[in-house]
């Protein structure tokens, strides 16, 4: 087969045959063909497409019925009861509750940072053998005093409650804290923290704040404020937070709390990212120092065992205690420009004298009561009135036994120093300090120091 | 039935073509049917049955088939088909070799000469069933025979000569 013709006349030959099978044949074959079931007739209608839009269809439908009868139900629910107690924070729901309830500001607010305020229930489970009577209680009085707080808090939300260790209500008679949404705590706190700044009662406003309101007096960080500044914050405090005896602010970079501590260690008060507890184990251990941690409470309801556990931050610290504070004035609490200022002269001084190098910028000034020593050279007289009246009149700074100023590019520190190069009690500024007595300050790490500071038996 | 009818002798004729060599043309027809059977109620147009049919041999043809060989046992059924048509061996050679250089050719040629040569369809009824013009199927048409008639020569200049007895071979036998 080579040419058209010949491949026509094969096409002619398949299109003259007969076909392979006959009609009968596939009549026949059409006959054997199984039938349809029933069900299978109309199910081909469905696919998997249809069958999810319509399930999301009815899920919407369902949720948009059933999801504001729950809501509503939940609103109505604010009268504790034995088996369960139901707080809520929202103004709108305080408004919903009948004239028979008690004030918005008795009712008890848990407010929680990036949660929505509205509508936010908290719900504390309590067990069948929870004393409810002290609840009960707290109502009576809530109407005859208004106390601040009727508040029943824990650090973290839907936290269960210990059996029988509710906590008691220590603080009567303060005026109630007005309610606050989240972003009113928050600029209150900013004022307050730039506030104690501008005053020089703290350093920095990431610093951690207890302020104490003993009977007739405000502390902050332990200090108690003059007159001046009492009657300063005494009208600060009134518009947001009214102190009052045995009421505490506790303010942490991440926490914010307005209340009172219970003799179980609880918290209970407005709050802001309870969550962040741990962070204010140092205000509780002051507080509380031998507040003892129960093992019937969970690790969100951490108390502090005592005052050791409290870690200081290493970056801008001031170690003053009160007591030491007063006994020994000598040592100032400076401002941080100040500070600066202070460093900035000394390291030029010091420069221009040829007691360090530009090169080695480290100096450990040791102002001892005979003799000013740098860097463990003793400087003679000349020298000796010079650095003294740049640090002790300029500054304030006197001498004492174990009083020394560490110098480093990074920071400066100034206090009284143990012997093992731990700062004892003084105030730094700066980075990379250490002033911790098992690795002190970075300063001894040089090796001339070391030998002369016999380093090795710090090791 | 009735409309099966008068689609019964172009429809086996297309089955037999697509299916020669590969598979049993029964089986073909059958799995056709009994998709068409099934899914009657969803053919809109009645009268087009013809074309659903078609197109559901063809579409079945590309999804089992396309990358089957010739098989030597369905290659002897189909010749021994022919044989039972009264076709002489001489042309049934010839029907072979028509076959098996049809299938080198591009699908849509394929199709629209099968259509035309072997099940009798006008070139109208073609354009109709392939969605497109009749120019087109004239055009594929034409250039499926110039390239068949361009495969047969060079099939039977290089198609050496065992391959020829052989062939020549499974047919007597």
């Amino acid at each position: 087969m080579r040419s058209g013709q010949q491949i026509d006349e094969a096409f002619q030959a398949l299109r003259s045959t007969p076909t392979e099978f006959s009609l009968e044949q596939v009549e026949s074959l059409i006959l054997t063909l199984p039938a349809i079931p029933w069900w299978k007739n109309w199910l081909h209608y469905f696919n998997l497409n249809s069958i999810l839009m319509s399930a999301i269809a009815i899920s919407i439908a369902v949720a948009s019925i059933f999801l504001p009868i729950q809501a509503e139900q939940e609103v109505q629910t604010v009268i504790p009861t034995s088996d369960s107690i139901e707080l809520s924070a929202a103004p709108s729901n305080i408004q919903s509750l009948p004239t028979s309830q008690p004030e918005p500001s008795q009712v008890a607010m848990f407010v929680t940072a990036g949660e929505p305020e509205e509508n936010q229930i908290i719900k504390l489970d309590l067990p069948q053998d929870v004393d409810t009577s002290i609840l009960e209680q707290v109502e009576t009085e809530t109407f005859d005093r208004t106390p601040a707080l009727d508040l029943l808090q824990l650090p973290k939300a839907g936290a269960r409650l210990v059996t029988n260790r509710e906590p008691r209500l220590e603080v009567t008679g303060c005026a109630p804290i007005p309610h606050q949404g989240n972003r009113g705590i928050r600029q209150f706190k900013s004022e307050l923290l730039h506030s104690l700044q501008e005053d020089h009662l703290i350093h920095s406003i990431r610093q951690n704040v207890l302020i104490e309101v003993p009977e007739g007096e405000i502390r902050v960080n332990g200090q108690t404020l003059n007159k001046t500044l009492f009657s300063k914050y005494s009208e600060f405090l009134y518009a947001s937070i009214p102190p009052c005896q045995g009421r505490y602010l506790v303010i942490s970079r991440q926490f914010f709390g307005a209340g009172s501590y219970t003799k179980d260690g609880y918290f209970k008060g407005l709050s802001i990212n309870p969550e962040q507890m741990p962070s204010l184990q140092i205000f509780r251990a002051s507080i509380f120092p031998d507040a003892i941690v129960s093992t019937e409470m969970t690790s969100d309801q951490m108390l502090v065992r005592s005052a050791e556990a409290a870690k200081v931050d290493v970056r801008n610290v001031v170690i003053l205690e009160p007591s030491e504070l007063r006994a020994n004035q000598a040592l100032p609490l400076m401002e941080w420009p100040k500070m600066k200022r202070l460093k900035r002269k000394l390291v030029a001084k010091l420069l221009k004298d040829k007691l360090i190098s530009k090169a080695h910028k480290k100096a450990i000034v040791e102002l001892h009561e005979d003799q000013v020593v740098v860097n463990g050279k003793a400087l003679d007289k000349g020298l000796e009135a010079v650095y003294r009246k740049l640090i002790a009149i300029n500054y304030g700074v006197n001498s004492g036994p174990q009083r020394e100023i560490h110098l480093a590019p990074k920071f400066i520190m100034i206090g009284d120093f143990g012997d093992y190069g731990e700062m004892l009690r003084g105030q730094s500024h700066g980075r990379n300090m250490i002033v911790g007595k098992t690795r002190p300050s970075g300063l001894y790490a040089d090796k001339g120091f070391r030998l002369r500071h016999d380093v090795k038996r710090w090791e | 039935m009735k409309a099966y009818a008068s689609c019964h002798e172009p429809f086996i004729r297309y089955c037999s073509a697509l299916a020669y060599g590969k598979m049993d043309t029964e089986d073909l027809v059958q799995d056709v049917l009994l998709s068409a059977f099934q899914h009657f109620d969803r053919i809109a147009k009645k009268d087009q049955l013809l074309h659903y049919l078609i197109r559901a041999a063809r579409n079945r043809s590309i999804s089992q088939w396309r990358k089957r060989k010739f098989k030597t046992e369905w290659v002897e059924k189909h010749q021994d088909k022919l044989a039972t048509q009264g076709i002489s061996p001489e042309l049934q050679l010839d029907i072979d070799l028509l076959y098996r250089q049809l299938d080198r050719l591009p699908g849509h040629q394929r199709d629209a000469l099968i259509l035309f040569e072997i099940s009798g369809f006008s070139m109208k009824e073609i354009a109709v069933m392939q969605n497109s013009s009749i120019g087109a199927v004239k055009t594929k048409i034409s250039r499926g025979r110039k390239q068949l008639r361009q495969f047969m020569q060079e099939k039977g200049q290089s198609n050496p000569l065992a391959n020829v007895l052989k062939t020549v071979q499974s047919i007597v036998v």
